[in-house]
Order: C-alpha cells, then sequence, then structure tokens
C-alpha cells in the first residue's frame, strides 16, 4: 500500500522553455519516513507542493492515500490537504497576530472539512511539550524566534493526525543539537502515529536522523 | 463551527491584535458618517429653535429699515441695527383683540441684554417667576432662568448696567438693578435676558432720572398698566433716596423711544386687522418673525446643502483612503492568506474573513459616528437652549 505514487509526472512553468520537474515513476510506501535530498533549486519544495495539491501537474498523475489529487477541483484538493495532510512549509509559517496554542490549533479553524476534535487541544499541549515549546503556548508568536516559528509549525502539522506529513527545510532555523531533538521528535510522533514523513532537506543533520532517504537526482527522470 | 463563525473568529483576532490600526480606520470611518449626520441634526434643531421662537412671536412692529435686525430683535434681544417707534405708536394701534408688548433692547448688565418691556410681555409668553416677583418699580429686574444661573443671581441681588462709552463723560450713568425674582425656565431667549419695566430702560437710556427727591408711593404721571408698575417710580439702591423726588421723563412719554413692539393677536382676523392698520400707518411697518425665519432657513439650508456636498467629498475621499489601508493591509498581510491557503484553508474562509473584517469596522465606524452625534447633538441641544 503506498502513501504518495507517482506516474510519469511532468510539471512544466508558464511562459519557459523546458521541464521544471519530471518524474517518471516514484512510490513511496505508507508509514515511510524519508529525507529528500537535494541540493537547493533541484525541485524538492516543487515536488511536496505537487504532493500537497497546491501545485497542479502539467501531465501525469500522483495519487494521495489512493486518492488522485489531479482529479480534485481546488475546493476538494483543499478539504483533502487538511484532513489528510500535514504541512511545515518554508519562510513565514505562523500566523504573528495569533498565540502560540492557536496557531497550534489553526487548522481546526480552516473549513469544515476537519471536524473539532475534543482531544485537540491536549494534543497540542503534547506536541508543544514534545519539541521543547511548553513555556510558550500562550505566547503570541510574532515573538518568536525563527527556530521557535518552525517548532510550533511542526507541532501544527502533526496535531490533526495526518496520514501525511510534508516538511520543507523543517530544521534550517535550528542549531545542530536543537535540529536532531526536534527530528528525532518528529520520527518518534510520526512512528506513533503511522504518519507517512517526507521531509525536503539539504541538511546533513536530518539526513542522518531520519531511517531513509532518497537522492532528488533518483526520484526525477527529466532537468529541473 | 462554522465556516463564517471560523472566519470571523481569524477576523476578530487579526482586528483585536492590531488595536491602533482598527481604531484608527474605525474612527476615520465614524468621522465620514458622522458629519453628515450631524451637520443634518444640528442644521434641524437649529431649524426647530429657530422656528418655535418665531411661531411664538406673531407679529413684530417696528420703525421701517432692516426685517431680519427687527425680527431678531424682538425675538433673541439682539440690540442695534433698528431705528427707534415712538411710544405713541403703542396707544395708536391698541386694540381689543391683541396684546401689545413694548420693548426697549438697547443696554446690556454684566452682558446680559436688558430687556425694557411690560406686564403684557411676560402675560403672552406665560412667563412666570419661579422665585420672587416680577419688576413693580423702575429700577427693578427680573432675570431668565439662564442669565441667573450664569452670574449666580438670587434674589435681592444687584447688578450694575454696562457702560456704553466709558470715555463719554457727557452719557449716561451705570444704573444698578435689584433683581427681585428669577423667571422659570422655558429653554427659549428669554432664559438669558433681564427685564425690567420700559421705564427703566429709558432710565439706562439716561432719559428718565431724577434730580431731587420722589417719595416711593409716588406714581409717575400718565403711567397705564400697558407701561407702568404701579406703586412708584424708585431708583434701586445705590441712587440716594433723596434724590428720587424730582424722578421725571425728558420730553414726553409719546415720544420715548420702543426698539419694538410685540403683538400677539388672539384671533387671525385681530392679526389681518393689525397688519392693514399697519400697512396704511406711515413710518411703522410689521414683520412675521415666521415668514422672516423661513427667508432665513431657505439661505440655511443652501448653505447646508453645499456643507453636505463638500462632507460628501471628504467623506468619500476617507472611505478611499480606508479602502486603500484595508487593500495594502491585505497586501502586506498576502503572506498569511497564502499560508492558510497553503494548509488547506477553505476557499471562502480568507475571503469572508476580509469581509467580516471590513464590516467589523464599518460596524465600529457607524457606532463611533453613532456616539459622535449623540454627543455633539446634546452638547449643541445645551448651547442652543439657553
Amino acid at each position: 500500500m503506498t502513501a504518495v505514487s507517482i506516474r510519469d509526472l511532468t510539471l512544466r512553468r508558464p511562459g519557459r522553455a523546458g521541464f521544471a520537474l519530471q518524474i517518471s515513476r516514484w512510490d513511496v510506501p505508507r508509514g515511510a519516513r524519508v529525507a529528500i535530498r537535494g541540493p537547493s533549486g533541484c525541485g524538492k519544495s516543487t515536488l511536496l507542493s505537487l504532493i500537497s495539491g497546491e501545485l497542479e501537474a502539467s501531465a501525469g498523475s500522483i495519487s494521495v492515500l489512493g486518492s488522485p489529487i489531479g482529479a480534485m477541483d481546488s475546493a476538494a484538493r483543499s478539504a483533502f490537504r487538511l484532513r489528510h495532510v500535514g504541512l511545515v512549509p518554508q519562510g513565514d509559517t505562523l500566523l504573528p497576530w495569533l498565540r502560540v496554542r492557536d496557531n497550534v490549533l489553526l487548522p481546526y479553524r480552516l473549513g469544515p472539512a476537519l471536524q473539532r476534535d475534543p482531544a485537540a487541544l491536549a494534543r497540542a499541549d503534547q506536541l508543544l511539550s514534545a519539541l521543547g515549546m511548553d513555556h510558550l503556548h500562550d505566547a503570541r508568536a510574532a515573538r518568536l524566534s525563527a527556530g521557535e516559528s518552525q517548532r510550533v509549525a511542526i507541532a501544527r502539522a502533526l496535531v490533526t493526525q495526518p496520514s501525511v506529513l510534508l516538511a520543507d527545510e523543517p530544521t534550517s532555523a535550528l542549531d545542530t543539537g536543537s535540529a536532531e531533538r526536534v527530528l528525532h521528535a518528529i520520527d518518534a510522533l510520526c512512528a506513533a502515529q503511522g504518519t507517512t514523513a517526507l521531509i525536503a532537506t539539504h541538511d546533513p543533520v536530518v539526513v542522518a536522523a531520519m531511517p531513509a532517504t532518497v537522492d532528488m537526482a533518483g526520484i526525477i527522470g527529466g532537468s529541473p | 463551527m462554522s465556516l463564517s463563525g471560523d472566519a470571523g473568529w481569524l477576523a476578530l483576532r487579526a482586528l483585536v491584535a492590531a488595536p491602533g490600526r482598527s481604531l484608527a480606520l474605525s474612527a476615520a470611518l465614524g468621522i465620514a458618517f458622522g458629519m453628515p449626520a450631524l451637520t443634518l441634526s444640528a442644521a434641524a434643531r437649529a431649524q426647530q429653535a429657530l422656528q418655535h421662537r418665531a411661531r411664538e412671536t406673531p407679529v413684530v412692529i417696528g420703525a421701517p429699515g432692516d426685517t431680519f435686525d427687527l425680527a431678531f430683535a424682538a425675538m433673541h434681544f439682539r440690540p442695534g441695527g433698528t431705528r427707534p417707534l415712538p411710544w405713541a405708536t403703542l396707544e395708536q394701534l391698541a386694540a381689543p383683540g391683541v396684546l401689545l408688548a413694548p420693548m426697549h433692547v438697547v443696554h446690556t448688565a454684566d452682558g446680559a441684554p436688558v430687556v425694557g418691556t411690560a406686564p403684557e410681555y411676560f402675560e403672552a409668553r406665560s412667563l412666570v417667576a419661579e422665585r420672587g416677583r416680577l419688576p413693580a418699580v423702575v429700577g427693578e429686574a427680573v432675570a431668565g432662568a439662564s442669565a441667573a444661573r450664569v452670574r449666580g443671581l438670587q434674589v435681592g441681588h444687584t447688578l450694575r448696567s454696562d457702560l456704553e462709552a466709558l470715555h463719554d463723560l457727557s452719557g449716561e450713568a451705570p444704573l444698578t438693578l435689584t433683581i427681585t425674582g428669577i423667571l422659570e425656565h422655558t429653554g427659549t431667549s428669554d432664559d438669558n435676558a433681564l427685564f425690567t419695566d420700559v421705564r427703566t430702560a429709558w432710565a439706562l437710556d439716561g432719559r428718565l432720572h431724577g434730580h431731587g427727591s420722589l417719595r416711593a408711593d409716588e406714581t409717575l404721571p400718565g403711567t397705564t398698566r400697558a407701561h407702568a408698575y404701579g406703586s412708584g417710580a424708585v431708583l434701586p439702591a445705590d441712587t440716594r433716596p433723596d434724590a428720587l423726588g424730582a424722578f421725571h421723563l425728558h420730553g414726553g412719554l409719546a415720544e420715548q423711544p420702543l426698539t419694538a413692539i410685540v403683538a400677539f393677536p388672539k384671533a387671525p382676523r385681530d392679526r389681518d386687522l393689525l397688519l392693514d392698520r399697519i400697512a396704511s400707518a406711515d413710518g411703522i411697518r410689521a414683520v412675521r418673525p415666521d415668514r422672516v425665519v423661513s427667508e432665513l432657513l431657505a439661505i440655511g439650508h443652501r448653505v447646508r446643502d453645499g456643507l453636505l456636498v463638500f462632507l460628501g467629498l471628504v467623506g468619500t475621499a476617507t472611505l478611499a483612503l480606508v479602502a486603500l489601508c484595508l487593500d495594502l493591509s491585505r497586501r502586506l498581510r498576502a503572506e498569511e492568506t497564502a499560508l492558510l491557503r497553503r494548509l488547506g484553508a477553505h476557499p471562502m474562509l480568507v475571503p469572508r474573513m476580509h469581509a467580516i473584517e471590513s464590516a467589523t469596522l464599518i460596524g465600529l465606524g457607524l457606532a463611533f459616528a453613532a456616539l459622535m452625534t449623540a454627543a455633539a447633538d446634546t452638547a449643541l441641544a445645551q448651547a442652543m437652549t439657553p
């Protein structure tokens, strides 16, 4: 049973010749925890965006948990993402005007696709504790450091107990020691929840911490 | 919670997180919404006050001259700008169906207009003393409610009339007026004035004065109910009692000046008869204050309409600025909304969030406008009610 299945995928950049990304075949088994390694600009983030349904492929198919993402309309893709995919994006990942706990519970405020879960609050607190943020539950997100923000974003991605976690350079703002601790926490939490984790990185620390690693060069069949 | 509930929760959190910006935008909207409403309210209140007083002042008789000056001198005691009318006119126009109240408004005391009049005025306007009594003799005055309150006047207090020309040593000397009563509050210009016998006003002119002793119970010759207060002519306390004996008018009573005569006809027919008589008489004319006020209001309405157009332009510019501010704010927060979409937000969540933010700011602006209008309206009501 695969969590992610890609066939003959092509992504063209609008207005440019050539392909942004081309993958002929790639399968990720359910429950796998994989670091996707590759240099900056090789298409790691693009691949995660295609899997999450944020980007639409020009050709080919992507199935997540057996559901073809390309066959869904925009609203259905959003609902699917909210229900099944935990996302840790790069850059500014929090709403600065919300408190930390509200940011973690944000997915439950984003639409009817995700039912209210009475256990979510307790889970949010547990996740924050596991990621070393238990003293900042009520802090406003705007006051957090970049590393703290990344940890809150990881907690938010996992609070809904998603089937698939997609994390893009989730430890880029952390020092080596903190990164190792956070990655071990992610690995343990995903293992406990049965979550499939795909973590894009160029950081050897991440590669070392994850059970499996694939090279982006090994995934793509065309030039980025 | 529903999608709108979630959108509302997020919108309110965003607004509360930037209270300064939210309040500034609401205040700007409030001013844009409130100023036209306030202008209309102030105009309506001024119109109401002017029309009420005009309706209560049916006909004003005076010498030929400016209509507005005459009407406003009689209604609101604004001295100056009118030519005097001889006392004889009042006697000529006396008729059974009309109450004629003489009015001589030239002087002030401590800034309040001193209105020389007769009992007919108090009767026609239903003015009664809340404390004390109406003036009975020369030198006495009854104060309007506001005039008394502002100056702390009580029954038995005295105050001096204001000097018209300090440098003119040959001019009239200030006269001390004794307060014999305080009138009930009426909400009209009567509240702001001091009322005396018309002869006290002439005394302030220097036309009535004494050179010797006058007994307190002596009555001035030639007086009737319309122009005298009974028992005697007495100068106030700062005038030596033994000098009152020679108290007399310079010139005949018929020649003594009046600013205006306010006529209170008992029926429309009496009014029409009076107006006919005035139309055929020389040297006098009649003014209908309700018509004067209507003319004035017509001018005022044009000014108000122009002001509303101006305020409409300012309001439109303010709304445009607020819209630009909101647009700029949304552009600055584009990464936040992009994040919401990336996380899987329902496609309608962000538009609803923006709509609720805007609606909340507009609602706050309307509330601010309502509060501002109510507060200003109350202040205006107090300012326009003497």
